[in-house]
């Protein structure tokens, strides 16, 4: 659906994190975070030059 | 009571919201008694002069169908908003943005190219598409700009009144003309129909929801009595305002969302989308993935009638 949109799959991750595993936890938040950092700024675009 | 002044008026809609209007057959009378239409220009000879004519605040309503995608449509909308007292959007499209609005999956060229170009009804070796400025013989001609996005009413101008719908059904609308006839309008911001979802009012036996398998309303038969989406029918029930009759359901079709999302709900795609995936019977992520991988076109069908005003409200260009 995201994709039908024009947003990029990367943008969006599910994953499953028991309240047991910390250290998995953080390396995913830290590999979302550059991931994000790659794609750069979502720029929400209304529209191009004509509305 | 005098009687009220009426406008009607449409923008990208299809015209079945003008044809509703005279489905209320007899109740059509008591419209004509309590008000005077003095624009509505399907049905009577009425032209744009004749509204710019008008004072200010000339029109006690105006119920304003079809979404706003041309430079016109925003003119005309705005022009009856500075006319009109009280402005009704009247059917899915001037409510949420409607079936053009899922236009804004696409942008104005590709939007052009499909209808002028690729269509296989199209018989055009030029590639002529259509200019606001066009230079011929006798002058120079003009059209109202296409814009790229497809806006719902209350995105170009302020709206009082939503009559959800497409098309609105009779008992709605005469909720509206018997509200007209007291002279009682509800409190502004008001949606027709009823303040819950649709399931609420299905007369279907729900038992409990869990799926394995989604199909398309063509594929197969689907039982009458039974909850449609407990058959794998995707019924958008759960995620949309009643106050139809469940008119779709008893004619065992699910429901297409047209009156958008029930009061509290403000994405509507999302929240069918949350309610598909807690009645999903699998618990293996790659089955989760098949099954909801089966789903045709899924952000035309959780935003048929809502596109332009979901929290995404367009393709990103």
């Amino acid at each position: 659906m995201l994709a039908q949109l024009g947003i990029e799959e990367e943008r969006l991750r599910l994953e499953w994190v028991s309240a047991a595993e910390g250290d998995r936890f953080a390396s995913i938040v830290g590999e979302m975070t550059e991931q994000i950092k790659g794609l750069g700024p979502f720029n929400r675009h209304n529209g191009g030059d004509n509305g | 009571m005098a009687k009220l002044n009426l406008a009607l008026y449409w923008s990208a809609s299809c015209g079945g919201c003008d044809v509703a209007v005279l489905d209320m057959n007899e109740k059509i009378l008591k419209l004509a008694e309590i008000a005077d239409i003095v624009f509505w220009p399907i049905a009577l000879d009425f032209k744009r002069h004749h509204v710019e004519a008008m004072p200010d605040k000339h029109i006690d309503v105006c119920l304003f169908n079809g979404a706003v995608r041309t430079s016109e449509q925003e003119e005309m909308a705005k022009l009856l908003r500075a006319r009109s007292k009280v402005m009704a959007a009247f059917g899915s499209c001037a409510h949420l943005g409607g079936i053009p609005g899922l236009s804004n999956f696409s942008d104005r060229a590709q939007a052009f190219e499909r209808a002028y170009i690729e269509a296989e009804s199209c018989d055009n070796p030029e590639k002529t598409l259509p200019q606001t400025m066009t230079n011929v013989a006798e002058g120079e001609l003009e059209l109202p700009e296409w814009w790229d996005t497809v806006k719902a009413l209350n995105q170009v101008v302020q709206v009082e009144y939503y009559v959800p719908g497409c098309p609105p059904p009779v008992p709605i609308i005469s909720e509206l003309v018997d509200a007209l006839a007291a002279g009682k309008l509800p409190p502004v911001g008001t949606v027709f129909g009823s303040d819950k979802a649709l399931c609420e009012e299905c007369p279907r036996v729900k038992d409990e929801k869990k799926i394995a398998q989604i199909y398309r309303p063509h594929q197969i038969i689907p039982d009458p009595e039974k909850c449609l989406l407990e058959q794998g029918i995707i019924c958008m029930g759960p995620a949309t305002r009643g106050g139809c009759g469940a008119l779709c359901i008893n004619a065992n079709m699910p429901c297409r969302g047209c009156f958008g999302p029930p009061p509290g709900v403000s994405d509507q795609g999302a929240k069918m989308l949350s309610a598909l995936a807690s009645v999903l019977d699998v618990n293996d992520e790659t089955e989760v993935a098949r099954i909801i991988g089966e789903i045709f076109d899924p952000a035309g069908t959780f935003y048929r009638f809502g596109l332009p005003a979901a929290m995404i409200n367009r393709k990103r260009l």
